[in-house]
């Protein structure tokens, strides 16, 4: 007979300490889904190719349908719920994607603008290809791309200048 | 899924001895990207279809997080890259950027920034695939890996032995690929690395090809080109390197030592591209190849 050991993991969501105790083969987007009702995070191809699922783990974007939810245990998990102000306040992002019209059905979203932002924390004034290097694991099949590219540019822009001026990071982005 | 336990050890002895105590019913896990999908279409124990058997493994056991085996360095002149580097680490490293941008360019064509985030070039030489694109950059770069296991210690395999077939290598079930070790290449050499697939991003290569030439005023002193997905493992161009070392390298000789490629790949028909398709475009690629690292006018 088959015993499962569930495990007691510490998810630190959005800011606040969940603890949780799942099993070894559930998936961060389900716990995420399911147990935490945050719903933004799209469950979309299921094997890591159309980016729908994408949340940030320590500040880097994961596609959370092939991340295991025991692997992140003790991590820093920031969903599209986290990114605004306390008070639901839009992040910068978020309105360029409005006033771009950047959104058509809304399901690759979420994971669009996590990527934009964390493009614009490692290089404040991408260029073009760039932007569409960046976004390459984030499929959208509504708006052909050019809204959301404008979208991010526009989002650069409002950068605050201390920040526009940090000086650009190292990162395969900027690779040949 | 047929996971039932996972552990994850807080150092690379504990690994090994996790390893050691569940045998054949453990399996490594690191960043997941290929073995989460292929365990979730299997249930962990069926066949994936075109013979993707995953061994039925009850135990993950992660070793994802042991600093022990990550990180970049250089060290007794090799390169040292922890087997549980992340492909985004390496894609974005300066030393490998500036000392072996061939393993650079290999990393930043793997699947997308979400997948290379996570992705690990221990687990993309470990699964084994003809298409893992890190594996013909550290072949054309003679890299070794190192294996370790509980019992017997430290090995190390140069990585044209690793691979002995489709998916299949010699690392064994109880050992970690901690190391991948990388002769230093000398500052004349220079490397390209081109690979063919059907869109930009999350493409599996229909080919892909690694080239290293050291050329002392256009005359070829060392040449080392390997290729993927046109065999059941990674392979290393032989003849066409042996074509090239020694001579002066214009775009005719860059031609004819490419056609050789043939001598040494066996492509199949799959979803992706025919054989005959692969071998054409083998051998282009390996041509352009050759020709934009010495610098030649392709005349065509």
């Amino acid at each position: 007979m088959l015993t499962t050991c569930s495990n007691a993991i510490v998810l630190t969501v959005n800011g606040e300490d969940h603890m949780l105790v799942v099993e070894p083969n559930e998936l961060l987007i389900n716990v995420l889904r399911n147990e935490l009702g945050l719903t933004g995070a799209k469950y979309g191809c299921g094997t890591g190719q159309c980016g729908a699922c994408t949340v940030l783990v320590d500040g880097q974007p994961v596609l959370s349908c092939i991340t295991l939810a025991v692997a992140v245990d003790g991590k820093e998990i920031t969903t599209i719920e986290g990114i605004g102000g306390p008070n639901g306040e839009l992040d910068p992002i978020q309105e360029e994607f409005l006033n771009e019209n950047a959104v058509q059905c809304g399901f690759c979203t979420p994971g669009m603008i996590l990527v934009a932002g964390d493009l614009l924390r490692r290089n404040a004034h991408p260029t073009e290809d760039e932007i569409r290097h960046h976004i390459k694991g984030n499929i959208c099949r509504c708006t052909g791309y050019n809204g959301i590219v404008r979208a991010i540019q526009k989002a650069a822009e409002r950068l605050p200048e201390s920040e526009a001026q940090r000086p650009i990071e190292q990162s395969e982005v900027a690779a040949p | 899924m047929n996971v039932t336990e996972y552990i994850r050890p807080k150092s690379l002895d504990e690994a090994l001895a996790a390893l050691d105590a569940h045998g054949p019913e453990a399996l490594l896990i690191a960043g997941g990207t290929d073995l989460l999908p292929v365990m979730r279409k299997t249930r962990y124990a069926e066949p994936a279809g075109r013979g993707d058997v995953v061994p039925a493994a009850r135990v993950l056991v992660d070793v994802g997080r042991l600093d022990e085996i990550g990180g970049i360095g250089e060290e007794d002149g090799f390169l040292r890259v922890g087997g549980a580097t992340s492909i985004a680490a390496i894609a974005g490293s300066p030393l490998i950027k500036q000392k072996a941008p061939v393993l650079a360019a290999a990393a930043l064509s793997i699947g997308s920034p979400l997948v290379r985030n996570r992705a690990t070039v221990g687990g993309n030489l470990a699964t084994a695939s003809p298409s893992a694109d890190t594996a013909p950059a550290l072949l054309s770069l003679e890299a070794v890996v190192r294996l370790t296991s509980a019992k017997d210690g430290a090995r190390e395999v140069a990585l044209s032995d690793f691979f002995v077939g489709y998916r299949s290598t010699v690392l064994r079930d109880t050992e970690v690929i901690t190391d991948v070790l990388i002769p230093v290449p000398s500052p004349r050499s220079a490397g390209r690395f081109e690979k063919v697939g059907l869109r930009t991003a999350d493409a599996i290569s229909v080919v892909c090809v690694a080239t290293v030439l050291e050329l002392d005023a256009g005359t070829c002193l060392m040449a080392r080109i390997a290729l993927g997905a046109v065999a059941p493992i990674p392979v290393r161009a032989l003849a066409v390197e042996n074509a090239l070392e020694g001579r002066r390298i214009d775009a005719d000789l860059a031609r004819t030592a490419a056609q050789l490629v043939h001598e040494h790949i066996s492509p199949i028909d799959d979803v992706r591209g025919s054989g005959t398709y692969r071998t054409w475009v083998a051998e282009a690629v390996v041509a352009r190849t050759i020709m934009q690292i010495a610098g030649t006018e392709d005349e065509d």
